[in-house]
């Protein structure tokens, strides 16, 4: 009797103990590994990893906290919680990754049903780690789940190659298992189109432009996705998960603590429900810089940015802001719209880049994937003519790119593959308040000084830093 | 010798017995002898004398008196005779004087022995203090004397009738102090327990019990941190005891185990003392909820006796005890137009400060600054519109003079079977900032009921009522937080628009100018009221039946239930951070229940055998503990009509949580002494708790102490300038397992939700990395101590040395979040506290005019010993990130950043130093601690602490016939606050409003200011608003705590007016406070913890009231 006088369990807490046993709990921990994609660190705040860094943005203008100034400008400080936040939500999401993967073998459950939870696992570690590699360089690899603490002290920073070799295995097991569509509630899920995307983009990243273009084409080819005809559709809060969506981030409306924050966040200060209701916190600023990389007749201009809006007694507020997120919600920070990860346009432009580095051809097949970006836009086609060799057209990709993909948290990473961060952002120095020159140093963040002061001997900062 | 008969104690207790079995007793308690004729005794065989400590000399003299026997003393021997043949001349003369004694309320005082000085007969007052006495003539002195009171002596033929006042003496060695699970004589108690001097309270108006303790017991911190109506403080006894596991004493009302909240529930009249435990052999009674010392609160309970009537009434104002200097629109113009330019000119190349704002890039970056623009009053160029502009006084605006009313009406009484009181009170106190409030009603009733002479009941219940109006008084701005927003809104910024019709904030100004909008400090109070009902019930019944003559068995059952109910709305009139009406409302309904039990039975053994007393307890204990807690929140109203949530359209969030523990525990104490002169206590403790896992669940705490009476030595009887002296010895292990959480070691799950094309799904992800080994936080205290007394008392002091040592702290470990997690909760690490108490109470003055001093004085000394499994630092973060680091060798919780060494003057100085890559002139310089040539995240050092080198408290009381002056003072010598509210209002930013330390602000080579504040810019550069020395300030204070004067009316009106005793005063608490500390209150800690203390983000400031108050007995 007096035993269980003193066994408590919490009423209002799952424990573990009883968890990871059945089909439904290892639903239920996939579920929440998607929805660690939400946290600030992995996609929630993507905009302060791949816009606030490029010349495509600044951040909020606040005087005396300079978190975000100091990605804007290149003096980011060890302790800064943007940078700790990419590095501690990203391992969250990994450990739940690996949780799932550590744990599922023994589980009675249909094989098919085991394979897919499997692979869905293994995209979305793939996935953070290709965050990780791009944003900190070398990063501790842990791919089992660490059930005592004593364990992690053991973790040195492996090479970023060992890194790419291990999401490159992630996705080629995930698409050979995921499906290559859901239905209903499944729909959101990741596919095999999107490993296969998102392994294209690695591949990308790393150089090996064959491959690249290989697996990109078989998306293209699997005719599962398309360009929408107008880009707003793209966008648009009731048309989600569209043809063009290889895999999203999902939000939700409705007051269930679902909903995306980025309309307010980039809605401007002070405006009331001028722009969207419920106000804004005035972040990633598009600069005058992006506003002139459209070109004229640029129909995704208007859709994605303004320089203006009119607030409430009707008087014009000149004011640089993001407008491609907007969904009016109930409350504030509860709107529909999902963050796209990777785009159908973003395959496609991709595969035109990885052409291009295999070789340039006047008129080919690059430029037929260049065009049908460029024809929704309503702006005319490039013919070699324009482009008439490798350098050129990588010039235009680049910035067909910058503008398609525009406040997607693209840019940043975008110049760093192609290697023109450096020049790109050093030309716009003072446009753009860089505090010195681009190094390349500064291709990567620092690691959290938090990680570095609680395992000194085993963690070591970047370069510069 | 024959002082040895005055000083030596016995206890006597006679119900129509014989003389003979008197003498026995006197016998069996002391070492004197007897010799007398038994025949000459046997006549006087119906004597009564009730039990009550008295000197042998007195019992003697009570004993013989109305027989016809007399004695003397023989070396060692006391000789009974018969009296001489009465002398004529003697006899002739022996009058009678009759009249009554009553303690300084009027209360007839019962059972008081009266004694002849010389000798010669003695009485005792009847129920009523009533008594009557044969003296030879008018010169002789009689004594009054009764235990816990001082005593008087006096002519007997001064008045007729001889109408006595007793006053109760609050430090008589006789005093019975109440420890674990029962109670000691002051005089045996060998363990560090000091009595809280509640007559240094009655007169203080405060709606919380708590705070008049500060500074009246050594070793015990109490820290109003915050100054809303009835807000419990801080409550430290002998330093940080815990790094994470919470550092609260245990707070015991009558039995209960109940939150230090509590003491907002009563008045100081309903309390009959507060004893704190402080070391290891008084706490370890309570194992594993003693580590931090344990409060132990008994209330006032009924007196035999005919009923009395006590009122208490106090009425009168509060108002805030400081004010905040900040710039005025004059000041601001100047100071905001410079930081707009120097912004400008950083970033602009080419750019001159003449350029109109039309020039100016109008995007992103903050260059503008009012020209007339957007209204044409607001023009910081022209001068005449700058002299024009309104200075808005925010602070006048949200603080008040408030009023605060207190009613308490009592009534107690009783016969020998059965004794009562019942209080009922009424407390009524307007907070200083505008709507906060708080109304209290409260009662409470007792009972002992003697069913037979050894079986006892009794019952206690005490419900409580509160309404509560909050405020949002704490917290950023942009979180609508009140001060912040008085302090940081542009001080032209009007409250209303033009018309009245709605409120305005900063953000009708702001937005052309990149300013942030401040929000509206008087709507911050306006809009959003939010109402706080609490219930609370304590109550206790306890059954105690003596048997075997030395036995006795008592059983205490107590049941707590508390609940709070909250509605609270924010209407759509509130302007919000960027927004100004109309707004999303929201409505917030919210409650919760807090209920507790606690049983437990305990069996005494009490023997004196001859010099031997022994006192042996065993007993058990259960408790239980439950809080459960809903909310609902809902949104989208169409109206501010209905404020209730039937009237949201949306509820947007809707949540429900329970938890609970339990403990169950054994115990036992044996305490000997050896004639009250040798004195040895030792305890043991077992203890098993749910919030451990199930590999550590129990715990074991056992402790001793040892106490020697140096003056009942014969070598010290040769000193009589030392009346009083004791050596106390004690060593033991106490724990702790007031963790944040009830169920540390389980390894839980978190919801972490999502959804698949707007279909939501439940997500489950691991929130925390079990421990099943998880186990107690065990602290051992070494505590050696002295108390002497001077002078009969005159002068008492005591002295304490502790050294407590805390070991696998209950500690939440960073962990590298490479496991997913960022910290893992372990029994890891030291701490070790130490230092010094002292204690000194003198009557300087016992004549007609008195003058009594109380003081106390404390040091504390807290080092970490051990640390994490690296021991690497722990870093904290408070209101911003990472403001305190905890390491090894130094006191827990420093204050952490950088060392600001000066301002860069000029281009060359910022070559010569390490600096930040955007660091200009004006600029703030760092020391670059680690001397690697850059200023990094490393270059942070310790920058302070908020312990303070000691604490003090100084307690004058004065009495002049009628009248009474009490002057309390209290204060803390040393420590550090973090005045992180700095960062919004000296920013230096110049969109918000600054303290007028900016006007000291670097502005060139040739105006460098102070050389601490940098140079305006909108755009700081140089990290210059990093954590830094700039903002750590100096927590020394001394504050005038408490004046009271009192008047007590004399017996004449008294009777006149039919009241037995009447009394008035006047008492200003929290009179004033010398500190150079620039917020309102060097006590704060908005994150109160041991990691993340001092640190200042705006705080409810404290009141300084003013009151008169009236106390009748009738």
């Amino acid at each position: 009797c007096k035993k269980s006088f003193l066994e408590q369990l919490p009423p209002s807490t799952a424990t573990t103990e009883n968890f990871y046993k059945t089909a439904d709990d290892f639903k239920n921990a996939l579920n929440a590994n998607y929805g660690s994609l939400q946290s600030g660190g992995v996609f929630g705040n993507a905009y302060i990893y791949g816009d606030i860094p490029s010349d495509n943005n600044f951040p909020v203008p606040s005087g005396s906290v300079t978190d975000q100034d100091e990605f804007d400008r290149f003096y980011i400080k060890t302790t800064n919680p943007f940078v700790a936040n990419r590095w501690n939500d990203s391992y969250k999401a990994i450990s739940r990754s690996n949780t799932i993967l550590s744990r599922i073998a023994p589980i009675a459950m249909s094989d098919s049903l085991k394979k897919r939870f499997t692979a869905e696992a293994q995209f979305l570690r793939a996935l953070v780690y290709f965050n990780l590699v791009r944003s900190f360089g070398d990063v501790p690899l842990v791919v089992t789940e660490i059930t005592n603490a004593n364990q992690a002290y053991e973790y040195t920073r492996d090479p970023a190659a060992s890194v790419y070799a291990q999401i490159e295995a992630d996705l080629k097991a995930a698409e050979a298992a995921l499906p290559v569509s859901y239905t209903g509630g499944d729909i959101g899920r990741a596919t095999s189109g999107a490993a296969k995307a998102l392994l294209g983009k690695v591949l990308l990243t790393q150089h090996k432009y064959p491959d690249a273009a290989a697996k990109l084409k078989e998306v293209i080819s699997s005719g599962t996705y398309a360009i929408l005809d107008k880009y707003a559709d793209v966008f648009d809060v009731s048309k989600k998960n569209n043809k063009e969506s290889v895999f999203d981030v999902q939000y939700k409306s409705g007051g269930v603590k679902e909903g995306n924050p980025l309309p307010n966040s980039f809605a401007p200060e002070n405006s009331g429900d001028a722009v969207v209701k419920f106000g804004g916190d005035g972040n990633n600023q598009p600069t005058p810089d992006m506003e002139n990389a459209y070109e004229a007749g640029d129909t995704r201009k208007s859709f994605s940015m303004a320089t203006s809006y009119v607030n409430a007694s009707g008087a014009t507020v000149n004011y640089y802001f993001v407008k491609k997120y907007f969904d009016v919600p109930a409350t504030k920070n509860d709107n529909g719209n999902n963050f796209p990860v990777i785009r159908y346009a973003d395959v496609v432009l991709m595969y035109a880049e990885a052409l291009n580095e295999i070789g340039y051809q006047g008129g080919g097949e690059a430029f037929t994937y260049l065009n049908i970006i460029r024809k929704r836009a309503g702006l005319a086609e490039k013919t070699a003519a324009n482009l008439p060799d490798q350098a050129s057209f990588r010039l235009a990709i680049e910035n067909e790119r910058r503008v398609e993909l525009a406040f997607e948290g693209h840019r940043w990473y975008d110049l760093v593959r192609t290697g023109r961060a450096i020049p790109v952002l050093n030309s716009k120095k003072a446009q753009i308040r860089l505090v010195a020159d681009l190094t390349s140093d500064n291709l990567v963040i620092p690691v959290p000084q938090s990680q570095i002061d609680i395992n000194k001997d085993k963690i070591k900062q970047n370069k510069g830093y | 010798k024959a002082q040895r008969l005055e000083e030596v104690e016995v206890t006597v207790n006679l119900k129509r017995q014989s003389l003979k079995e008197g003498i026995k007793q006197i016998q069996q308690q002391s070492a004197f002898k007897f010799a007398y004729v038994a025949a000459q005794l046997s006549p006087y065989d119906d004597i009564t004398l009730p039990a009550e400590r008295r000197s042998v000399l007195q019992t003697l003299n009570l004993l013989l008196q109305n027989t016809a026997l007399t004695w003397s003393l023989n070396a060692n021997t006391i000789v009974i005779t018969e009296k001489r043949a009465a002398d004529p001349a003697l006899s002739a003369r022996v009058i009678t004087v009759s009249g009554k004694v009553t303690d300084e309320k009027g209360n007839g005082l019962p059972n008081v022995t009266i004694t002849i000085k010389n000798g010669g007969g003695g009485a005792i007052t009847d129920v009523n203090g009533h008594f009557t006495i044969r003296v030879p003539d008018e010169k002789t002195i009689v004594i009054f004397s009764m235990i816990g009171y001082t005593s008087v002596e006096i002519a007997a033929g001064s008045a007729t009738p001889l109408n006595i006042i007793l006053k109760e003496e609050t430090r008589s060695l006789n005093n019975v102090i109440v420890v674990g699970y029962g109670t000691q004589k002051k005089r045996n108690v060998t363990a560090a327990i000091a009595s809280v001097p509640m007559a240094e309270m009655r007169d203080m108006p405060i709606s919380n019990v708590a705070t008049g303790m500060q500074g009246k017991i050594p070793g015990v911190i109490v820290q109003q941190t915050g100054g809303a109506p009835g807000a419990t403080p801080a409550i430290k006894v002998r330093g940080f005891g815990s790094i994470s596991a919470g550092t609260n004493p245990l707070i015991v009302v009558d039995g209960n185990i109940v939150d230090a909240s509590v003491f907002s529930n009563f008045s100081s009249n309903d309390i009959q003392s507060i004893d704190v435990l402080k070391d290891a052999s008084s706490t370890a009674i309570y194992g594993s909820k003693g580590s931090n010392g344990v409060l132990i609160v008994t209330t006032k309970r009924g007196k035999s006796g005919k009923t009395r009537f006590n009122a208490d009434v106090y009425t009168g104002f509060q108002d805030v005890s400081k004010k905040i200097d900040v710039l005025n629109s004059q000041q601001f113009a100047v100071f905001s137009k410079e930081a707009s330019n120097n912004a400008y000119l950083d970033n602009v190349p080419g750019a001159n400060i003449s350029d109109p704002n039309s020039a100016r890039p109008n995007s992103y970056l903050r260059y503008r600054y009012p020209r007339g623009d957007l209204f044409e009053w607001f023009n910081f160029d022209d001068p005449q519109k700058v002299a024009a502009m309104p200075t808005y006084d925010y602070q006048d605006m949200i603080f008040r003079k408030g009023m605060i009313n207190n009613y308490q009406v009592t009534a107690s009484g009783g016969n020998d079977n059965a004794q009562y009181l019942v209080t009922g009170g009424y407390l009524k106190q307007d907070g200083i900032i505008e709507k906060s409030a708080l109304d209290r009603y409260s009662i409470r009733a007792n009972v002992d009921i003697n069913v037979t002479e050894r079986f006892k009941l009794g019952a206690n219940i005490n419900p409580v009522y509160k309404i509560q109006n909050d405020v949002n008084s704490d917290g950023h701005w942009a979180g609508n937080g009140i001060i912040n927003a008085a302090l940081s809104a542009v001080p032209m910024t009007p409250v209303w628009n033009a018309d009245h019709s709605a409120y305005t904030s900063q953000a009708a100004l702001a937005t052309p100018y990149g300013w942030p909008g401040i929000t509206n400090p008087v709507a911050n109070i306006t809009e959003n009221p939010n109402e706080l009902i609490t219930t609370n019930l304590l109550t206790n019944v306890y059954a105690s039946y003596q048997f075997l003559k030395d036995f006795s068995y008592r059983a205490t059952g107590n049941f707590n239930v508390g609940s709070t109910r909250r509605n609270a709305y924010k209407t759509s009139r509130m302007p919000l951070n960027q927004i100004l009406p109309p707004t999303q409302a929201v409505g917030e309904a919210s409650s919760d229940q807090t209920t507790s039990w606690l049983f437990n039975q305990t069996l005494n053994y009490t023997k004196a055998a001859g010099p031997h007393n022994i006192d042996v307890l065993l007993g058990m204990e259960a408790y239980k503990y439950q809080y459960q807690r809903s909310q609902a929140i809902g949104t989208s109203y169409a109206n501010d009509v209905v404020p209730t949530l039937n009237a949201a359209g949306l509820p947007s969030t809707v949540s429900s949580f329970r938890t609970a523990n339990t403990s169950t525990s054994y115990f036992g104490r044996a305490t000997y002494n050896y004639k009250e002169k040798y004195i040895a206590n030792v305890s043991l403790r077992a203890d098993g708790s749910s919030i451990f896992g199930s590999k550590n669940r129990w715990g074991v705490f056992p402790a001793g102490s040892v106490g020697w009476v140096l003056t009942e030595e014969p070598f010290m009887k040769n000193i009589p300038v030392i009346s009083n002296a004791k050596l106390r010895v004690s060593y033991g292990l106490a724990g702790n397992n007031q963790y944040t959480d009830n169920y540390p070691y389980l390894a839980t799950l978190e919801a972490d939700n999502y959804s698949f094309n707007n279909s939501l799904v439940n997500g489950l992800g691991a929130a925390s990395l079990g421990n099943d080994e998880l186990g107690w936080e065990k602290s051992k205290q070494f505590d050696a101590g002295i108390d002497i007394g001077f002078f009969h008392e005159r002068i008492g002091i005591g002295i304490d040395y502790y050294k407590r040592n805390t070991n696998d702290l209950l500690l939440a470990v960073n962990v590298p979040t490479i496991t997913g997690f960022s910290t893992a909760v372990k029994n890891i690490g030291a701490i070790e506290n130490k230092g010094w108490e002292f204690s000194l109470a003198t009557r300087n003055l016992t004549g007609a005019f008195t003058w009594n001093t109380n003081a106390t004085l404390s040091f504390n000394r807290n080092t970490v010993v051990a640390l994490g499994p690296t021991g690497d630092p722990i870093r904290s973060n408070s209101g911003v990130n990472e403001t305190n680091i905890t390491m090894i060798g130094k006191p827990i919780g420093n204050i952490y950043g950088y060392k600001q060494i000066g301002i860069f003057q000029n281009q060359a100085d910022l070559d010569k130093f390490p600096h930040d890559l955007t660091s200009r002139p004006g600029d703030v310089k760092y020391e670059d601690v680690n001397k690697d040539g850059k200023i990094t995240a490393d270059d942070r050092t310790i920058i302070g602490n908020s312990q303070p080198d000691f604490i003090y408290g100084l307690t004058n009381t004065f009495r002049y016939k009628n009248f009474d002056l009490m002057v309390a003072i209290q204060g803390q010598q040393g420590g550090q606050i973090l005045n992180l509210s700095r960062r919004f209002f000296e920013n230096v930013e110049g969109s918000a409003n600054q303290l007028t330390t900016v006007l000291n602000r670097w502005q060139s080579e040739d105006k460098p200011g102070n050389g601490i504040i940098p140079r305006a810019n909108q755009r700081t550069t140089g990290n210059n608003n990093a954590i830094s020395s700039r903002w750590v300030e100096d927590a020394t204070y001394l504050r005038i705590q408490n004046v009271s004067i009192g008047y007590q009316l004399p017996e004449k009106i008294l009777q006149h007016i039919r009241l037995q005793q009447a009394r008035i005063y006047l008492s200003a608490q929290n009179l004033y406070t010398f500190t150079d500390y620039l917020n309102y209150n060097p006590e704060v800690s908005n994150y109160e913890g041991a990691l993340t203390s001092g640190v200042d983000y705006g705080r409810y400031p404290l009141a300084r009231t003013f009151v008169v108050g009236v106390n009748i007995g009738f």
